[in-house]
């Protein structure tokens, strides 16, 4: 059993190396550092309370909040997106101004 | 005796009752004192003090400035900023524009504007604005108010016809009107004036429309010659046709208008003012339900209820034009305004007069105004039949003290405290009688003599020997020819006037015969265990007699009050009402109150009068008296209490024992609840303060643990750069050096980058949300040119 789920994990996982631009390969492993941190912090508030609960969620948010953004960013960057079409300096610069936005909040929560 | 002894006596007898006869008239008891007066100046001096010279306030300033001419004698205006309302008053007359349309401008509106322009033209020409300063000189009227005036002059409202007309007199002085604009508006004023007298002859005349053309009364007969007449003015009319033409002219409307003027047409105004005055007598009429509403109903607003604002302005007028018609006809002799018949009866008077006094105390200046120009209208000589207040310094009086510090001092005086001049007067107390017997009188007629000092007239009622109690004292005043012959003009038209003081009369009382009996109950026999006689004011102890009261028994002490000292004291004065010691009191309260001395609990028993005596019974059986079985000492007071003692009577006259032997259960258990009860329930002490205490914070892990994941937080950081260099980063698309430009700008892009994250950082530590706000300006703008250039190379 276990060797087979294995098989279809790499088969996977060589689909995705083999199709994947280099700056896709980048973003994913921004949005994996993103969702790691993420985890890591809900973690901590969940084994040790809510107190004080504005910094967990300025904390929170700016991981979300940037993988969201980073999705989006990956979204438009995928050269197989035939629908959306933005050019990939839009996308970036757009990107990066989300980011300044979210984090000036993120900022005033952290307290 | 003969036929002509008996003629001579009922002659005599006629002359001596015909003074106690003679229209006898009502006086008031109440004055406007000095100190009422003064808080009214006070009142009128802040609405100065306050400068408030906008236009809405003309109205108010001018109202003070009245009222303060009227109390203190001086005027206001000495403390007024001259400059500055002049200038106000000119910039409002020539400035003001206005939309005279009805359907824009509101009623409101133009009523208040009117109102701004009748009290400023008043206080222009009072001030003399015009000729003092050229700057302050109204140079032209802007031609909306001239609008609005012509306006309202010919309008329905007489309110409105009144403000604007008094306007115009008042500009007049200033001469800023031509003589065109003078005719015009003196003829449409008349007209409108005509008009209104006309529409009063009609059934159910408003009050509100009554009260301004009495206004308008008064403007029309100071403003123009007596011999005026329509005739004179219905000449010159704008379109060559005479008033007289239009009356007869076949257009209804016009016929409908001018038709009502016919009977004024031929009138001089000295004859339209009698008709007036005569209307108004109709009014009055009218108005009147019963003989008791009278002063009620006349000046009421729609409501019902009397109006300050309406009586006063009614009075005003009213005695304006009483003194201009007085003026006109002043050849006459006096003796002809004895036959005036007035339309104001005394009652009506007083009626006004008391009303009037339940406004004066007021902070409002309307209303302060109102009330002093009333009652100054109402005082008016020869306007109104006087009035006459007789006010006493003290309506008590006690027996003890003696002299004629003692006696009472009446003030005999006009509605505003003002002595009348005692040449012309006489002061008489008529009758002294107890308020509970008004048929027994202890005076008659007897000639009160005045103290030089004071002015006012000494009444020394303890000379009569009056008991303790309420009393009615009625004093008249009656008018006296002076020395030479003449009656005083100032106080026509009067011959006497009464006025009731209600007074009181207070003294000591005592306690005799005091006995308290303890007996057996009736079911027992009844008979007398003990009887002890208590003088006032001891106590059972200095008698030295213990009183036992057992179970079953039953307590009865009675009493007589009586008027006068303490048996002590008696001996040694030598009073007047010696008489009157034995005279028996009817008291308001006698009771009877044991007390408990430890436990503290009491009860109160009443005592009946009977017969001659008050009578208390305790029934030590009963649920009221058996005092919760509580065995021990006991306090007797005596508590004697009424209108007219000078002091009640607080006696503790016996202190007795209470024996209740052994207690059953259910007793024992009264017992005990009662002295618990005793106790002040906590709820009623004093708790202590409480300080507030915020939530304590939540408690926080251990530092350790916080560290410990911080130091996780940065695996995935580290994952990240692993990553990346699995991936296989590079700097391929970076600008070499061969690229300058795009080097640079490059380089600044990144540092922009860099500067917004340092941004961040400060913002958290050190600047505000604004400052930030304007970096981030900066360093976006800059970014943005730069980011700009370089993804443009990027395609390069």
């Amino acid at each position: 059993m276990t060797e087979n789920s294995f098989k279809v994990f790499k088969r996977i996982f060589d689909g995705y190396k083999n199709s994947a631009t280099q700056s896709l390969k980048i973003i994913d492993c921004f949005l994996l550092f993103q969702f790691l941190t993420g985890i890591f912090q809900f973690v901590y508030v969940f084994l040790v309370g809510k107190f004080p609960f504005n910094s967990f969620l300025a904390g929170f948010i700016s991981t979300v909040g940037s993988f969201v953004l980073t999705i989006n960013l990956r979204t438009l960057v995928d050269p197989e997106n035939k629908e959306t079409k933005v050019s990939i300096k839009r996308a970036f610069v757009d990107f990066l101004i989300c980011n300044v936005i979210l984090h000036l909040a993120v900022f005033n929560y952290i307290g | 005796m003969n036929t002509k002894n008996i003629l001579f006596i009922c002659i005599f007898l006629f002359f001596i009752l015909s003074t106690n006869i003679n229209c006898s008239t009502q006086g008031l008891n109440k004055i406007i004192t000095r100190g009422e007066q003064k808080k009214l100046m006070e009142t009128f001096e802040k609405a100065i003090a306050s400068k408030n010279y906008k236009k809405e306030n003309f109205q108010s300033l001018l109202q003070a400035s009245v009222g303060y001419q009227f109390l203190s004698g001086s005027s206001i205006w000495s403390k007024v900023q001259k400059e500055d309302l002049c200038q106000e008053i000119k910039t409002f007359f020539e400035d003001v524009s206005l939309n005279t349309d009805e359907q824009y401008e509101s009623q409101t509106t133009i009523w208040n504007t009117l109102n701004s322009l009748q009290s400023g033209s008043i206080i222009y020409n009072e001030l003399q604005c015009h000729s003092k300063k050229k700057d302050n000189k109204i140079s032209k009227l802007s031609p909306a108010i001239k609008e609005l005036l012509l306006k309202s002059i010919n309008g329905k409202s007489s309110r409105n016809i009144y403000l604007s007309g008094q306007t115009f007199f008042e500009l007049e002085k200033t001469k800023i009107f031509n003589e065109k604009e003078t005719s015009k508006f003196r003829k449409v004023i008349l007209r409108s004036f005509g008009k209104m007298l006309a529409l009063l002859e009609e059934d159910d005349p408003e009050v509100e429309f009554s009260q301004y053309v009495l206004e308008l009364a008064v403007l029309v007969v100071e403003n123009y010659d007596s011999e005026t007449s329509y005739q004179e003015l219905a000449d010159d009319d704008d379109d060559g046709d005479t008033i007289i033409d239009k009356a007869e002219s076949e257009d209804d409307d016009d016929e409908e208008e001018y038709e009502s003027l016919e009977g004024y047409l031929e009138m001089s105004i000295e004859e339209l003012l009698e008709n007036v005055i005569e209307l108004i007598a109709d009014v009055a009429n009218l108005l009147v339900e019963n003989d008791g509403q009278i002063q009620q109903s006349f000046f009421n607003d729609e409501s019902g209820k009397p109006d300050l604002e309406i009586t006063s302005r009614v009075l005003r007028s009213f005695a304006k034009l009483k003194k201009l018609s007085i003026n006109l006809n002043d050849d006459d002799d006096d003796d002809d305004d004895d036959d005036d018949e007035e339309i104001f009866s005394e009652e009506d008077l007083i009626g006004l007069a008391e009303f009037l006094f339940s406004r004066k105390s007021t902070q409002e200046i309307s209303a302060a105004y109102n009330v002093i120009t009333g009652l100054k209208s109402l005082d008016e000589d020869r306007v109104f039949k006087k009035l006459i207040c007789i006010t006493a310094d003290n309506e008590e009086l006690s027996i003890k003290q003696k002299g004629k510090q003692n006696a009472m001092k009446l003030l005999v005086s006009d509605l505003f405290g003002n002595a009348l001049p005692d040449d012309s007067i006489e002061v008489f107390l008529f009758r002294l009688s107890p308020v509970s017997k008004p048929e027994k009188s202890l005076t008659s007629h007897f000639l009160l003599s005045q103290d030089p000092k004071s002015k006012k007239y000494v009444a020394d009622l303890l000379a009569y020997k009056p008991s303790i109690g309420f009393y009615n004292l009625e004093v008249r005043v009656s008018h006296k020819s002076s020395k030479d012959g003449k009656s005083n003009k100032k106080l026509r038209p009067f011959n006497t006037a009464d006025v009731t003081i209600l007074t009181k009369i207070v003294g000591p009382v005592k306690v005799s015969d005091l006995e308290i009996v303890v007996k057996q109950p009736k079911s027992q026999g009844g008979s007398v265990l003990s009887r002890n006689k208590i003088k006032y004011p001891e106590t059972s102890d200095s008698a030295k007699k213990d009183i036992v009261v057992k179970r079953d028994n039953v307590l009865s002490i009675s009493f007589r009050v009586t008027a006068g000292q303490p048996s002590k004291a008696s001996k040694k004065q030598k009073t007047g009402f010696q008489q009157n010691i034995n005279n028996l009191i009817e008291t308001h309260q006698a009771m009877v109150k044991i007390t408990d001395l430890e436990t503290g609990i009491e009860r109160y028993f009443l005592a009946m009068q009977k017969t001659k005596k008050y009578q208390c019974t305790i029934d030590i059986n009963s649920n009221d008296g058996n005092m919760d079985f509580s065995s021990g000492k006991y306090n007797l007071e005596l508590i004697i209490g009424n209108f007219f003692f000078e002091k009640s009577i607080l006696w503790n006259f016996a202190n007795i024992n209470i024996d209740f032997g052994d207690l059953s259960e259910g007793e024992q258990t009264i017992l005990d609840l009662s002295i618990e009860n005793q106790k002040i329930h906590p709820d009623f002490l004093i708790k202590d303060e409480i300080k507030h205490i915020f939530n304590p914070d939540p408690k926080r892990p251990p530092k350790v643990v916080s560290n410990a994941f911080t130091g996780i937080m940065l695996i995935p950081f580290v994952l990240l750069i692993v990553l990346l260099y699995i991936v296989g980063f590079n700097l391929k698309s970076f600008p070499s050096l061969k690229n300058p430009i795009a080097l640079i700008t490059n380089l600044i892009f990144i540092a922009t980058l860099g500067l917004l994250v340092l941004l961040f950082l400060a913002y958290f530590f050190k600047l505000t949300m604004f400052k930030t706000l304007f970096y981030l300006l900066i360093v976006g703008a800059i970014s943005s040119v730069s980011g700009y250039f370089t993804l443009r190379n990027l395609d390069k």
